[in-house]
């Protein structure tokens, strides 16, 4: 039984850029299954939802990247599948948000959950910096754009600006701590919480 | 679909398509043992500055916004 469980432990899961763009459409089937099932009294009880979903998430994912040929598409199914089963709150009530430029917020909200929930990178504190300045960078930038198209009320403009200048700070905080041998400050789930809000945004403007 | 909505889907898609990847690879490095150097977070910071800079200035160079 040791033996089994130390093997589970050994298990690696090859990243690959066809995961990530596969688990898109994926969340967003969910979603999409979700709000429909909502409507049917038997899927509103937590017990169900909490059981049924997850499994059709990492069914669907293992089909989706058997189908494309992912090498070890059992465990990269489940692991990929439960990251895109809800365990992310911000596609809450989105099924009305399938639309093209959604994917892009998707993409990047599939980065931020391979980073907070990826072993590989929680095993090196520096590639998970690194990997959260460059998810940080491309979502400011996205947002830029969409503000640059007027998708953006004032409000919401300030909101954004207060948000941003938040997330920078946490990552020079969180650089700052990593220095000084602090590999988990508390900057990180700070951090997390504004890229969050932050994507929560661009899903909302992106499918509009 | 007009040619406006078409480029900012464009740009959108290659800023998430972009940093999929580069993520996709700095797994791999972090897989094979690459170590990441102080350097790479360093010029990944000066990235951050940067977009926040331009956020700033689109969103203070017009009153109304």
């Amino acid at each position: 039984m040791e033996e089994q469980i130390q093997q589970l432990n050994d298990i690696e899961v090859m990243l690959t850029p066809l995961m990530m763009v596969l688990a898109v459409p994926i969340s967003f089937a969910i979603q999409f299954i979700k709000a429909l099932a909502n409507k049917i009294e038997f899927f509103k009880a937590e017990e169900i939802k909490k059981s049924f979903f997850p499994m059709i998430s990492i069914a669907l994912t293992i089909g989706a990247y058997y189908i494309a040929g992912i090498q070890d598409f059992i465990i990269a199914g489940v692991v990929m599948g439960l990251a895109a089963s809800g365990g992310y709150q911000a596609f809450s009530g989105s099924a009305k948000l399938i639309k093209p430029v959604a994917t892009t917020a998707g993409v990047l909200l599939l980065c931020a959950i391979l980073i907070f929930g990826c072993e590989t990178f929680k095993s090196d504190p520096k590639a998970e910096l690194l990997a959260s300045q460059k998810t940080f960078s491309a979502t400011v930038d996205s947002l830029t754009i969409l503000q640059v198209a007027g998708k953006f009320s004032t409000e919401e403009t300030e909101q954004l600006t207060v948000l941003i200048h938040q997330g920078q700070d946490y990552l020079i905080e969180w650089e700052g701590a990593l220095k000084a041998g602090n590999t988990r400050p508390d900057a990180i789930s700070l951090f997390q919480a504004v890229l969050n809000q932050l994507l929560e945004y661009e899903l909302v403007k992106g499918g509009d | 679909m007009s040619t406006t909505s078409t480029l900012l889907i464009l740009k959108l898609v290659s800023e998430g398509v972009g940093v999929a990847k580069e993520i996709a690879d700095l797994a791999k490095r972090v897989q094979a043992g690459d170590e990441i150097t102080d350097a790479e977070i360093e010029q990944a910071r000066k990235q951050v500055s940067e977009s926040v800079a331009k956020w700033d200035a689109e969103t203070s160079s017009d009153p109304e916004k």
